[in-house]
């Protein structure tokens, strides 16, 4: 650390007892930017598979490895993009992962055969992956202790948000201009907005105080934030030194743990199952029974509309209520919604007013149910494991060392 | 990944398979939840009763 005579600035307890300034929101606007782009191309093939089926003349069930190495692609991008996070800053770690999300994207929008969509679909699902944890992370140390928990669930709730607006426009540019024109689309906005991240967005305080040479890079950040510190002052974190967040995995299970472990490992399997289920397929099963296209973007678009509104609606209803009746229920009520659509017209030449209307139902409350998942698991483990493997699904940190 | 592999294979057998398998998921969903002990109480309550607490 410096010389006595240097004021010595703890930047986690700075910014925790802060107020959440304006310029704190705007960054969190930004990455929350960043995740609406990310939920976008990642539901963008779901739209598009229904348009490729006629131009290459392949089946449903050809798509199936390509959904697979996408989702591939973001189970290995989350840790490898966190690795990167903790190394390099989350800063060029999320811009990175934008750019490369954008570029698989773009250059989607030149293949002509299942291979090269594979391959790329692999490299997005990396960018994709990579993103949501780096841009959580960014929000949740941008943002003071008590705003904290809000500031990550506006960035989470921008994954159903991106896949809504990729519907709505699914629906519109594909009838018109074809799917190469949808990834177009879809790879060239994030594109461009990894450029205004570059030019904007800061590195977190918290990674730059672990710096010394970023010191006086720190310092000019946390006087725009609002914060008078002296350009030759020295920082600490001290929130991130803690050695005692490395815990086995055996911990997870130890007794009077392992009962709810395995209840939200369940629970998390099956949920994500359901919503992976319709991220992936759902505008394939409904024009292959014969609904067109616009018709059936306009469903996954819904579908995550309906999510995006559970989200809010299930963090005011379980604050009343509690975890266990909303998220019991909700899950329930999921079932029979998804049960009630078996009695849904779906022939072409059907009204769909009660389709859509169930499948935002179902997306409200299938959505509605992961997202408490969380808030859940963060409450089961006690702190000493929260620290380490629960982190791993229930806040960024974790998505970054999982 | 499961379900993309999964869901390829169920969408070939059409709307019906695919419907049924969305419910069954979340009827597992539901188990899983309910093996869940340890749920968290209302917060709105607890903070009511911290503050007619003496």
């Amino acid at each position: 650390m410096g010389s006595p005579s240097r004021t010595v600035v703890d930047v986690g307890a700075l910014l925790d007892g802060s107020a959440w300034s304006a310029y704190q929101k705007l960054l969190t606007m930004l990455a929350a930017l960043a995740v609406i782009f990310d939920g976008f191309d990642i539901q963008i093939l779901a739209f598009a598979i229904p348009s490729l089926l006629g131009e290459w003349q392949v089946t449903r069930s050809d798509f199936a490895p390509v959904v697979a190495l996408g989702l591939a692609g973001m189970a290995c991008g989350s840790p490898l993009a966190g690795y990167c996070g903790d190394r390099f800053g989350r800063r060029a770690a999320l811009i990175g992962c934008v750019a490369l999300f954008g570029l698989g994207t773009i250059a989607t929008a030149f293949v002509n055969g299942l291979a090269g969509l594979a391959v790329l679909r692999f490299l997005t699902g990396m960018g994709a992956g990579g993103a949501l944890p780096n841009a959580s992370a960014l929000t949740a140390e941008f943002a003071p202790l008590r705003r904290r928990a809000v500031a990550v669930k506006l960035t989470i709730v921008c994954v159903p948000l991106g896949g809504m607006l990729g519907g709505l426009i699914a629906a519109r540019v594909l009838p018109a201009y074809g799917w190469r024109a949808l990834y177009a689309i879809g790879g060239a906005a994030p594109l461009l907005f990894a450029l205004v991240l570059w030019r904007v967005l800061p590195e977190s305080p918290r990674f730059l105080a672990r710096r010394p040479a970023s010191w006086p890079r720190l310092a000019r950040l946390l006087n725009r934030m609002g914060h008078a510190v002296p350009a030759d002052a020295t920082f600490e974190e001290r929130a991130g030194r803690s050695g005692a967040d490395r815990v086995s995995l055996r911990a997870l299970f130890r007794p009077g743990l392992a009962r709810d472990t395995a209840g939200l490992w369940i629970a998390f399997f099956f949920c994500l199952a359901s919503i992976y289920l319709v991220f992936g397929w759902l505008p394939a099963m409904l024009t292959a029974q014969g609904i067109n296209v616009a018709t059936a973007s306009s469903g996954l678009a819904v579908y995550n509309f309906g999510g995006v509104l559970g989200v809010l609606l299930w963090t005011v209803l379980m604050t009343y209520l509690g975890s266990r009746g909303p998220m019991l229920y909700g899950s329930l009520a999921c079932a029979a919604s998804a049960l009630a659509l078996l009695l849904a017209p779906i022939q072409a030449q059907d009204d769909h007013t009660w389709l859509i209307a169930g499948l935002f139902v179902n997306g409200l409350l299938a959505n509605a149910v992961q997202t408490s998942m969380f808030a859940l698991a963060a409450h089961v483990y006690p702190t000493s494991v929260r620290a380490s493997s629960v982190r791993a699904y229930a806040t960024p940190d974790a998505w970054e060392r999982c | 990944m499961l379900s993309s592999l999964g869901g390829a294979a169920i969408i070939q057998a059409g709307a019906v398979p695919y419907w049924y398998a969305l419910a069954g998921a979340m009827v597992c969903a539901f188990a899983g939840l309910a093996w869940v002990r340890n749920h968290f109480p209302a917060t709105v309550k607890i903070d009511a009763t911290r503050a007619m607490a003496p």
